[in-house]
């Protein structure tokens, strides 16, 4: 396993934590500083796309890319770093695709809340051990 | 319904017969073939460059499990490992396209699905999850996004795929954003090569909003006079409209390629291609670039009457020319000045009987 570096602060990640987002799991790994400050579930909330005025966070939450590695190479480092990276990948889509417009078709099985902004965070605070 | 295990020998010789379309119509049609690429990805997993080894088995293992429950229209799907082929298997692979240049050079757990009944081929662990292919010989890219899509709704069934109401599929690159869809096709211009219009008819179809690729797409090099066209955008249309972009500019190309092949008709040029052509295919050595260029001016002689052949026949030279079905039919490693000889040999020994000229 690769380790992944602390969503919050870069630094190595020791714990896992089950972030709940729109009634589907994530793990993200976060180091035990950041567990262990008063304002831990407050700052999850904030990286995990709740509020308009979030900073673009270092790493994506639910699977460590780093931003920087998006400005460089222009890949993704998972599904989710869609909506982590939201607005900065919103510029460059805009850039590179004439029209944003989606009129595709849609999968059987779909999850409606998929990404859907705006929707809250309910956050389990169980760091899991490992 | 018969399945191929994982990479089992006898399996092989399936696969060549059963995978022949691309380049059925290649010595006959202006329009060679087309392919529909649809790039889907699993919601619960990083995207394939960003995957622990763990991660890919289990997301290979996950498409493995919905693939055995679609129902193909042909007898047998074939799955095999990538890692699991020799290289001389994964080029031959390659140079049919039912894997990318990209996909035979990664470390990851990578395989490829062959469904011969519907002419699909699914890469999985390549840039996406999912790389869906779906091939028709000819200007048939409806009836290969009908087939891409059957499939398509089927894994969607069975897996959670990565797509957001607002943007659609999503994609490692974002390049592929939306549909996820690229269609393209294989042109032969012979007639537009011969009279020094290829470029510019090529650069034109450039400014219609589709990409001009060499033979096997991007960064290859243009072989002979064939050209792949695709299209560029991915979303902001429909799977429809991105497609009927794309069938304008063949279209377009099409009537060029008419065209040049009626000037070169009347002209007096005839005389001196034969000369040529009969030279050509005396030649001791070929490189397949060299063998390339000689099957697109044999297929303009033939279309000006200069000489005759069956266009069946002919085409199955051009798979064989190529340097790992050349090797896999020796069964051994050719150096490539070895290739070239016998390339040069093919020529002279069997493909100038097949020709009247
Ligand atoms: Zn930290
Ligand atoms: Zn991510």
């Amino acid at each position: 396993m690769i380790k992944q570096p602390c969503c919050l602060c870069g630094k190595e990640s020791e714990v896992s934590v089950v972030v709940v987002r729109n009634g589907r799991k994530s793990l993200s790994r976060f180091c035990r500083e950041c567990t262990g400050s008063d304002d831990f579930p407050g700052k999850v909330e904030r990286i995990s796309g709740r509020g308009s005025r979030r900073r673009t966070p270092e790493y994506c939450p639910a699977c460590g890319y780093p931003y920087r590695d998006f400005r460089e190479y222009r890949f993704l480092g998972c599904p989710e770093c869609y909506s982590h990276f939201g607005k900065e990948v919103d510029r460059y889509l805009k850039r590179i695709h004439s029209s944003l417009f989606y009129k595709g078709k849609t999968p059987s099985r779909t999850d409606p809340d998929n990404l859907k902004k705006g929707k809250g965070l309910s956050l389990s605070r169980k760091p899991v051990e490992k | 319904m018969k399945r191929a295990a994982k990479n089992d020998a006898c399996c092989w010789e399936a696969i060549e017969r059963n995978t022949s379309w691309v380049l059925e119509r290649a010595a006959s049609a202006t329009v060679v073939s087309s392919r529909i690429r649809i790039a889907r990805n699993l919601s619960g997993f990083p995207f394939p460059h960003n995957m622990t080894f763990r991660q890919a088995v289990e997301a290979e293992n996950e498409v493995w499990r919905a693939f055995l429950g679609f129902r193909s229209s042909g007898r047998e799907i074939y799955m095999l490992e990538m890692n699991a082929l020799s290289e001389m298997e994964k080029g031959f692979l390659c140079e049919r396209h039912m894997v990318s240049r990209e996909f035979t050079r990664s470390s990851m757990p990578c395989s490829v699905a062959i469904f011969p009944g519907e002419k699909i081929s699914v890469m999985v662990n390549e840039e996406d999850h999912l790389r869906i292919q779906s091939f028709r010989p000819g200007e048939r890219l409806e009836e290969a996004l009908l087939d891409a899509d059957r499939l398509d709704d089927h894994l969607s069934g069975q897996l959670s795929y990565a797509f957001s109401g607002r943007l659609g599929f999503l994609t490692s690159c974002p390049t592929n954003i939306g549909t996820g869809l690229r269609a393209s096709v294989i042109l032969h211009v012979p007639g537009l090569d011969v009279s020094g219009r290829g470029k510019e008819v090529m650069k034109e179809a450039g400014k219609q909003g589709v990409l001009v690729r060499g033979f096997y797409g991007e960064g290859s090099r243009s072989m002979g006079s064939f050209y792949q066209v695709s299209t560029r955008e991915t979303t902001g249309k429909d799977e429809k409209e991105i497609i009927e972009n794309l069938q304008v500019v063949v279209n377009l190309t099409v009537r060029e390629e008419s065209k040049a092949l009626l000037l070169l008709s009347n002209s007096k040029e005839k005389m001196e291609m034969e000369r040529s052509l009969k030279r050509r295919l005396r030649s001791s050595t070929l490189s397949s670039y060299a063998f390339f260029s000689l099957f697109s001016r044999l297929v303009l002689a033939r279309k000006l009457g200069i000489a005759g052949f069956d266009t069946e026949k002919i085409g199955r030279f051009l798979h064989y020319a190529l340097p790992n079905h050349m090797q896999l039919k020796a069964g051994r490693k050719m150096s490539p000045e070895e290739r070239d000889e016998e390339r040069g040999r093919m020529v002279r020994e069997r493909l100038r009987r097949c020709i009247d000229v």
